[in-house]
């Protein structure tokens, strides 16, 4: 599968732009990164490219087909939104919220059946946290509720997921275990990702390309390697950026630490 | 046993429970029969060694029957369409009336009254109204081609505050000797006097519209996320929100019709069926239905039993569940654990 915007346009009012001709292209059994500071455009970036909100100029293509040509469930089942993670006024549990992923797999008037329960099931399962499910989501830590709605995005079989600053509100562990929850799947279960971030050091380690987006509304696309870098970092958040290296036996981690 | 078993138990006895009390409540009143000579009015030579009077007969098929019918429908109505509409706007406060359709009915029922048409007139007058008054909150909601949920809700508060306004301007111009207190009496809400005709012109609208709720229970659930949350759970957003506003509107116009205004029971019930099986609606809209009808009946039969002169049925719905719903938060804390 592949997902590709090409030379898009958007701005909430007339003449000012808040994205200007973006272009890249992303596969299943990809993991790519949306770089970009508070404010440079990257949840808009998220809502335009999914048709969320309309492009003015440019498009949206998944597997060459214009998504607007999609229908609204076929596409919703290739694809698995996973958004920031907030409350909603009702308290479901884990399991009922999860179980909303088949939304797109069942007809307006239809109700899950057992197979549609085994699928959730299996979904909190795949990101270890089958032993919430009978727990309100109101109940459980931000880590745990960033991870149920990554397994009702999974409950939906998609073939590619789109996650909105992940790992924005969590602590160190449960950053990584969002991460690496991310990571597996591409591994073992080849589901591509595309990840909105602030934190340059998840985007280098996580992904295969990134996307820098840049404060003038223009923005870098390419290999995550080479494009997340001293320049275009300086120029994404405004501040003098290092990027220091640190290898063990099994990885290579980067460090991107902001002077000032 | 495992907690789907406990709940559809439940529902099966909500269900169950409405027509036991029914049963019963065709012999509560002023004049009292007993349950073996309801069996005979309904089945006339099945029970030789019981009486039945023509007087008997009269007041079970002509005044209880109807009446008794009027009260679950009432109940479950209200109870599913408020449920409905708090799924829709993601708000727990949110009733039947929220976008004006009570406010809306209640000027047309007063109008007819003013205008001294029959009944059956005052009736189409409340269900044309109400449906008016959301469509116009439906139309003043849109911006740009867009509804969102907050301008409805705004819209809805502007429109039933007009329609308010109208309904004062209504009992103002209105004869204090006779037509006022006629409005007034509405106004409180009254199963008294309703016949098989009332009931005709109201039943097929509310029951079509609890159907169509009831369909679309499980999706109510993904309308209360967020917008676009629920749009990328592959969900037709737009559609289904107007889907739930036709049906709870058509449920309660068809209601208000039947028996004026009723507050409170459709905030009362749903929270006490979210208490007892939590958020998802594949449950609390049927628990509505069942709990809905079965406290109607009861207060119903209250307010026509207890004194001489009757009652007023939304008085009593507010006396009577205010504090069972005050006891009720503070006991659960407002949720099912």
């Amino acid at each position: 599968m592949t997902f590709e915007v090409n030379n898009a346009w958007f701005g909430y009012q007339q003449g000012k732009n808040v994205l200007s001709d973006i272009s890249f292209s992303a596969k299943s059994g990809e993991i790519m990164s949306i770089l970009g500071s508070n404010g440079a455009g990257k949840t808009t970036l998220l809502k335009c490219m999914l048709g969320l909100l309309k492009w003015q100029r440019g498009e949206t293509r998944l597997d060459g087909i214009k998504i607007t040509e999609y229908k609204h469930r076929d596409l919703w089942s290739k694809i698995g939104y996973v958004p920031q993670a907030r409350l909603s006024a009702f308290t479901y549990t884990v399991f009922e919220m999860v179980l909303l992923g088949r939304s797109a797999h069942l007809g307006m008037f239809e109700q899950p059946n057992a197979n549609d329960r085994k699928i959730a099931a299996e979904a909190l399962d795949r990101v270890g946290i089958l032993q919430l499910k009978d727990k309100p989501c109101s109940k459980i830590s931000g880590g745990e509720l960033q991870m149920v709605l990554i397994a009702r995005a999974l409950a939906t079989r998609p073939r590619m997921l789109i996650l909105d600053e992940p790992e924005s509100n969590l602590d160190f562990r449960n950053q990584v275990t969002v991460l690496e929850t991310i990571r597996n799947l591409k591994t073992e279960s080849g589901i591509g990702s595309i990840v909105n971030t602030h934190y340059p050091d998840h985007a280098l380690t996580l992904s295969d390309t990134a996307l820098v987006m840049l404060r003038d509304g223009t923005s870098v696309f390419g290999p995550a390697s080479e494009v997340i870098n001293e320049k275009n970092l300086a120029k994404a958040f405004g501040i003098d950026v290092k990027i220091f290296e640190y290898r063990d036996e099994r990885h290579r981690h980067t460090c991107v630490m902001p002077v000032y | 046993m495992t907690v789907k078993t406990k709940r559809r138990l439940l529902l099966t006895v909500f269900f169950i429970l409405p027509i036991v009390t029914a049963v019963c409540a065709i012999g509560w009143g002023r004049y009292s029969i007993s349950v073996r000579e309801i069996a005979a009015c309904f089945f006339p030579g099945a029970f030789p060694g019981v009486e039945v009077t023509n007087n008997m007969v009269n007041i079970v098929f002509n005044i209880r029957v109807p009446r008794i019918l009027l009260a679950i429908l009432a109940g479950a109505g209200l109870s599913v369409s408020g449920a409905a509409f708090q799924g829709l706007f993601a708000n727990p406060l949110a009733t039947p009336d929220t976008l004006g359709v009570a406010a809306g009915a209640s000027f047309g029922a007063v109008l007819g009254i003013l205008l001294g048409l029959p009944s059956v007139g005052i009736q189409l007058m409340a269900l044309i109204w109400g449906s008016v008054a959301v469509v116009i909150v439906f139309s003043v909601s849109r911006v740009k081609g867009i509804s969102s949920l907050i301008m409805l809700i705004l819209a809805g508060m502007v429109v039933g505050a007009l329609f308010s306004a109208l309904v004062s301007l209504v009992k103002y111009v209105a004869d204090p000797q006779d037509v006022l207190p006629s409005i007034t009496y509405w106004l409180l809400g009254t199963m008294s006097g309703v016949n098989m005709t009332r009931l005709a012109l109201g039943t097929p609208l509310m029951i079509a519209g609890t159907i169509l709720i009831f369909l679309l229970r499980w999706r109510l659930n993904a309308l209360s996320l967020q917008e676009d949350e629920a749009r990328s759970l592959g969900i037709n957003v737009r559609l289904t929100r107007v889907l739930v506003i036709v049906a709870a509107t058509a449920v309660t116009a068809a209601v208000i019709s039947m028996c004026g205004l009723i507050g409170w029971v459709g905030l009362l019930i749903p929270h006490l069926s979210r208490m007892i099986f939590g958020s998802d609606n594949k449950y609390v809209i049927p628990s509505c239905i069942g709990l809905g009808a079965l406290f109607m009946l009861i207060v119903d039969s209250i307010a026509r039993s207890v004194m001489a002169a009757e009652i007023p049925v939304s008085i009593l719905t507010s006396v009577i569940g205010a504090p069972f719903f005050i006891i009720l938060l503070r006991r659960t804390g407002g949720v099912s654990s």
